[in-house]
């Protein structure tokens, strides 16, 4: 084959093929933008109101500026009849399997109401049992005033967190993450800072 | 007339028989709610690319085949994902990561090379449905065996009760190995007997 003949036979089709294709993806992509988008705030607002479920008005507070150890990506102060009842933390601690993105709440009577992760990429009947209702459930209540500790086995205590079974690792993330928006709320919101 | 679609399921079953699409199951297998996820969200893509390509084989340069298959089933994949995303979010929300795996399941791209590439469109719609349903069965029965012996449970509920500890081996990866070697001996053992009758 010439070259000529190379670029009708071989180059043209296979351009054609793409364009249809990318142009469908395109396509797709715009037709399903406004959607999927409107359905992540309401994700993310339905997330609000698990970890904290006496969420007022939320805004905007100013997260520490991104860094290697810096966990904290968002924090939102909620407001309920003009006055500070909690904060929502997303923190980013690594995982087993990567990054992990959880959502925390805490009270104004610094204690924690609640936790999800939201995303994460922990092994599929391990890590990802972090994402069943029994292992956050143990972070609420928890008093922010000192650091939460894992442990792997018997009864814990209140300032501890039981283990996943065999996601020690998992466990450990989540509970830096916590860790960090514990430590972040201590130094600047409890008792009336905020 | 049936026999494109029949043959998929145990004669030329793509896991048991063709051993092909190994690596996803090893993945999607440690519960049957995921198995079976990952059985819909495949036989839909390989429904979707095999018609397309039966459709558009006589379009396509062989020298240059493989490239536009793969450029036909990632954009198929891709459109499903953002479609699933918007308009079905409770099954995306299950699916969601075993979507973007299909792309790399070696049963689709097998299928369009083995089956739709000299095939009509009506028998390749056929393969694709009896493959689907073929490789939907042998995911169920490897998580069916590694979720009861794994974690006690079944679909997520507790079977085995606190009288059963768990052997958290069979939801690791070398679990799925070990089963899937005697899930396929049994069945391989199975297909011979009944040959030879």
């Amino acid at each position: 084959m010439t070259m000529g003949q190379i670029i009708k036979k071989l180059t043209v089709p296979l351009v054609a093929i793409c364009l249809v294709c990318s142009f469908l993806v395109a396509y797709a992509h715009d037709a399903t933008k406004a959607t999927i988008a409107k359905k992540a705030a309401d994700d993310t607002k339905a997330a609000y109101a698990m970890v904290f479920p006496n969420v007022g008005d939320l805004t905007k507070e100013k997260a520490p500026a991104p860094s290697k150890t810096n966990l904290i990506k968002d924090i939102q102060c909620s407001k309920k009849d003009g006055k500070v009842n909690g904060y929502i933390y997303t923190v980013t601690p690594s995982g087993y399997g990567g990054p992990m993105e959880v959502m925390v709440g805490i009270g104004s009577d610094n204690k924690i109401t609640g936790i999800k992760v939201l995303q994460h990429g922990e092994t599929p009947g391990l890590g990802a049992k972090s994402t069943e209702p029994e292992f956050p459930k143990e972070f609420v209540g928890k008093e922010t005033k000192s650091e939460i500790k894992v442990v792997k086995s018997g009864t814990p205590k209140a300032d501890e967190i039981k283990a996943i079974t065999a996601a020690t690792i998992t466990s450990r993330a989540v509970t830096s993450g916590v860790n960090a928006a514990r430590d972040h709320y201590m130094k600047n919101f409890a008792n009336g800072k905020g | 007339m049936l026999k494109e679609l029949t043959k998929g399921i145990v004669k030329e079953n793509p896991l048991f028989v063709q051993l092909i699409g190994v690596c996803p199951s090893l993945a999607t297998t440690s519960s049957m709610t995921n198995a079976l996820g990952m059985g819909a969200a495949f036989t839909f893509v390989l429904i979707g690319s095999n018609i397309v390509i039966a459709a558009i084989r006589k379009f396509v340069p062989d020298q240059v085949h493989i490239p536009c298959y793969i450029v036909v089933i990632a954009s198929f994949v891709t459109i499903l994902e953002m479609i699933m995303n918007a308009y079905v979010p409770a099954l995306y929300a299950a699916l969601g990561v075993f979507v973007p795996l299909i792309v790399v399941n070696c049963i689709v791209l097998g299928r369009a090379e083995a089956f739709a590439h000299d095939h009509g469109v009506l028998d390749s719609l056929e393969d694709a449905i009896g493959m689907g349903i073929g490789y939907s069965i042998a995911l169920t029965a490897i998580s069916f065996c590694r979720e009861l012996i794994g974690s006690g449970k079944l679909f997520g509920n507790v079977v085995l009760g606190s009288f059963y500890t768990p052997v958290l081996l069979f939801i690791m990866p070398a679990g799925a190995f070990i089963t899937m070697g005697f899930v396929f001996t049994l069945v391989n053992y199975l297909r011979q007997r009944g040959a030879e009758q």
